[in-house]
């Protein structure tokens, strides 16, 4: 069992700038061979400093370092080669859907600081460990990855959501928890935040989902479906 | 906060099931939980049930026929629901103007009294059409539903994939959707394309 709570941590980190839930967003851009600057986006709309960069000669691992302008991001690598007007992928950070297995050891709950190395050791506040479900039955050690969308604001309230909803199909789970996780790195693992077991605040918990029972499917479809993306219902809310 | 969860044993969802499932959400952001149980809202929500079945009935044999017609090179196009989009939202609304004034609890003012533990409210009148028919609600409306109808499309694409699970572009695909999600399939799935040796 597990008790539903936004993570204690990951309003911690909410403060510290360590967690970007933007939707992935694609501008054409140009840049100069060995520049870190891209050029000539039509807007700089839902980009993030700290966002991903990918697109065709735009170095491994770039991401964004400084909005210049309407029009113009500094990366944090320099271009591999030229660019010319070519689609430039920004993305946020990635967050995934780990699944708690029936009858779990540790009682999930706001108190979850890190996802560890699931299926692996002791479950403990920083490491969901063998509490996760079996990598078996169309199940993906480490959970199934979310899509961002952009957080909007509805009143006085903001939000997010994630859509699709996840689903595995073929399936054979069963499942009583989940847990959400930050699986970027963009923390160090110093403020307070717990390592996890390999020494890098990667996989933070955001929040922890209680499935209210065993779920259960066999050879089927199971689909995790995220709440009302309103002020009263959202996954995910700052009132 | 609360994750729902949809399981079916033996295949997929069925379009009566996303029905239920995204009738659900729409009446929690239409209504309150008091006037969720309006004899107004309750028509409502069985308006909606028997709009959204053929629907998603629809959207699903529509994704099943692009499957067939482009084969696996449809597990890497985009997941994108909108052409299904502005129909449902107009039927919805047409089923809205056609229930008209629904008597609803007046949240905005005190309870009169509490019966068996439950505030009991003023009533109001609210014009459901035009509720719904204002652009930003069509445009929430179209959210909720594209939403479900992009989780119905991964759905089907997901089990193309299973069914061919030894065939390159499906192992490409299965690596691209546990890593990136269903949405950034089409714009990752070239990286594993090469590990999986897909031409």
């Amino acid at each position: 069992m597990a008790t539903t709570a936004v993570c204690t941590s990951a309003k911690q980190e909410l403060l510290q700038s360590a967690a970007c839930f933007n939707a992935a967003i694609s501008y054409t851009a140009s840049g100069v061979n060995g520049a870190f600057t891209l050029t000539g986006l039509s807007s700089t709309a839902g980009i993030t400093v700290g966002m991903a960069a990918s697109g065709s000669n735009v170095a491994a691992g770039a991401v964004v370092a400084s909005i210049d302008s309407a029009s113009q991001v500094t990366l944090s690598k320099a271009h591999t080669n030229t660019i010319t007007t070519q689609s430039i992928t920004f993305t946020a950070d990635m967050f995934k859907l780990a699944l708690v297995k029936v009858s779990p050891g540790r009682t999930f709950d706001g108190t979850q600081t890190n996802i560890g190395t699931p299926g692996t050791g002791s479950p403990t506040a920083t490491n969901l460990g063998t509490d996760e479900v079996a990598a078996t039955g169309g199940y993906t050690s480490g959970g199934l990855a979310l899509t961002n969308v952009t957080p909007t604001t509805s009143s006085t309230t903001a939000l997010t959501d994630f859509t699709p909803d996840p689903s595995i199909t073929s399936a054979t789970v069963s499942t009583t928890a989940g847990i959400i996780y930050n699986n970027s790195v963009r923390l160090g693992h110093a403020n307070g935040i717990a390592a996890n077991a390999s020494g890098s605040a990667i996989g933070r918990t955001v929040s922890v989902h209680d499935f209210g029972g065993t779920q259960t499917v066999t050879a089927g479809t199971i689909t995790f479906v995220f709440p009302t993306p309103d002020a009263s219902n959202a996954i995910l809310r700052v009132a | 906060m609360q994750v729902g969860i949809l399981t079916t044993n033996d295949g997929l969802h069925s379009a009566d099931k996303w029905a239920l499932t995204t009738t659900g959400q729409i009446m929690q952001a239409v209504f309150s939980t008091a006037a969720a149980e309006t004899i107004g809202a309750r028509k409502f929500e069985l308006e909606l049930l028997d709009i959204l079945a053929p629907h998603y009935d629809k959207v699903q044999k529509h994704e099943r026929g692009k499957i067939e017609e482009h084969g696996m090179e449809r597990l890497s196009q985009p997941v994108d629901p909108r052409e299904h989009c502005d129909a449902v939202v107009a039927d919805i609304v047409s089923a809205a103007v056609k229930i008209g004034v629904v008597a609803v609890p007046d949240l905005e003012k005190p309870p009169i009294h509490a019966e068996d533990g439950k505030p009991v409210y003023h009533m109001k009148d609210v014009d459901l059409g035009e509720h719904l028919g204002r652009p930003e609600a069509r445009a929430a409306l179209a959210g909720m539903v594209g939403a479900h109808f992009a989780s119905a499309m991964d759905i089907e694409r997901s089990w193309h994939a299973d069914r061919n699970a030894d065939h390159p572009e499906a192992r490409a695909y299965r690596k691209a959707r546990t890593e990136h999600g269903a949405a950034h399939v089409h714009a990752h799935i070239h990286r594993y394309r090469e590990d999986h040796k897909v031409a």
